[in-house]
């Protein structure tokens, strides 16, 4: 009976330790905060800078590239920036504080001239809840 | 009256030494937060691979000693061997002889094999333990030799009288062998810190060395996480343990 009893006991464990290995990362996902990506829009426009040609000062017009986010992923010059990080065994998604140069706000899109690439992938809302480092999981990619 | 006594001090002494050894498991339970369970569980991606490879270890150990053990137990004793008696005797003199001594003959013999860095490295010389021959050569011993002679009547064939003689009352001895060599195997520390680099290969027993800032609260947990399979297999083969040790005073 005793026999049994352990026999019982040690193929739960093994069920239980051979669920974690295959779904432990699934079950961790289901307890993190989902996190929107922002849509990054690029933009640019002339604007004019002093400048010389032929040894002449004047006004010449330079176009200037720049990156749009939404009003609400951008607070005080500051954004949520979504990595994905490789750890052995595995790897999962962090979100990491940046300090970004903006350049005003039009249409509820926040200009963004400096301290993000159009590559990288922004939180599309910039949450209280978020701080530095955080493991999060993003909506649509469990 | 005298006797009494005698008993009633031995109680207690034996309570005393079971406190002492059971103070380590009480602080591990202690120290251990529910929030690591799930930290360990959940949360860290390194867990499983390494639990499986302690296990994969223990496993390969616990079988393979057991099986060298025997047969070699049963060349040494029951086997027409003029040097039977002095081989149990370096046996008994390997036994003697702490880990560490024997770490860099193995680690050369590994290295000039092609082993190192393999999971043969870490299997292969823990299956040749002397305690567990000298344990299963003290359990042989006490085999008694009609049925081996009654079987070398029925059958010129060593396989089968292994299989149908031997095998069968020796499996509590075994039993020992492969509970006490899983145990070594699972908490093996110096073999893996030298014989393997890649960190895919090792065990749980060493995770303290690939631990980071923050992650060393979790030891408890994995403490008490390793110490079931172990709870498991000596309940599991207890009367087989009491068995094979009790055949050492012979």
């Amino acid at each position: 009976m005793k026999r049994k009893i352990l026999f019982g006991l040690t193929a739960v464990f093994f069920v239980l330790m051979l669920f974690g290995t295959f779904f432990h990362q699934k079950i961790d996902s289901l307890f993190r905060i989902k996190v929107r990506l922002a849509t990054i829009e690029t933009g640019s426009e002339y604007v004019t800078v002093p400048g010389t040609i032929d040894g002449r000062e004047t006004e010449i017009m330079r176009e200037e590239q720049f990156l749009l986010l939404p009003a609400e992923a951008v607070r005080d010059n500051m954004i949520y920036v979504v990595e994905h990080v490789t750890v052995p065994y595995g790897s999962y998604d962090v979100v990491t504080l940046r300090v970004v140069q903006t350049a005003g706000v039009t249409e509820g899109k926040v200009k963004i001239t400096g301290g993000l690439s159009e590559s990288e992938n922004v939180a599309a809302v910039y949450d209280d809840s978020f701080y530095d480092g955080m493991r999060i999981v993003v909506e649509g990619q469990r | 009256m005298k006797k009494q006594f005698g008993k009633i001090i031995a109680v207690i002494f034996l309570l005393m030494v079971s406190g002492v050894l059971l103070l380590p498991v009480i602080f591990m339970v202690r120290k251990a937060a529910p929030g690591d369970f799930y930290f360990l569980l959940i949360e860290k991606f390194w867990f499983y691979p390494k639990f499986w490879n302690s296990l994969l270890y223990a496993a390969g150990i616990g079988a393979g000693a057991s099986l060298l053990s025997l047969l070699t137990a049963f060349g040494l004793t029951k086997g027409e061997f003029r040097y039977g008696k002095a081989v149990s005797f370096l046996l008994l003199l390997l036994m003697l002889m702490p880990l560490q001594t024997t770490l860099l003959p193995n680690y050369i013999g590994l290295r000039d094999l092609g082993l190192l860095d393999t999971r043969r490295a870490l299997i292969l010389p823990m299956i040749c333990s002397p305690f567990a021959i000298y344990l299963m050569c003290r359990y042989m011993e006490g085999m008694p030799d009609e049925s081996w002679e009654a079987a070398r009547l029925e059958t010129g064939s060593l396989f089968q009288i292994l299989f149908h003689v031997v095998f069968p009352q020796m499996r509590a001895c075994a039993a020992a062998v492969f509970v006490f060599m899983f145990a070594e195997g699972f908490n093996m520390i110096e073999q893996p810190m030298y014989y393997v680099k890649q960190d895919k290969l090792k065990p749980l027993s060493i995770i303290t060395d690939s631990m980071q800032a923050g992650e060393e609260p979790l030891i408890y947990a994995i403490g008490i996480v390793c110490m079931i399979p172990l709870l498991f297999l000596y309940g599991f083969y207890e009367e087989e343990l009491a068995d094979g040790l009790g055949m050492l005073k012979v």
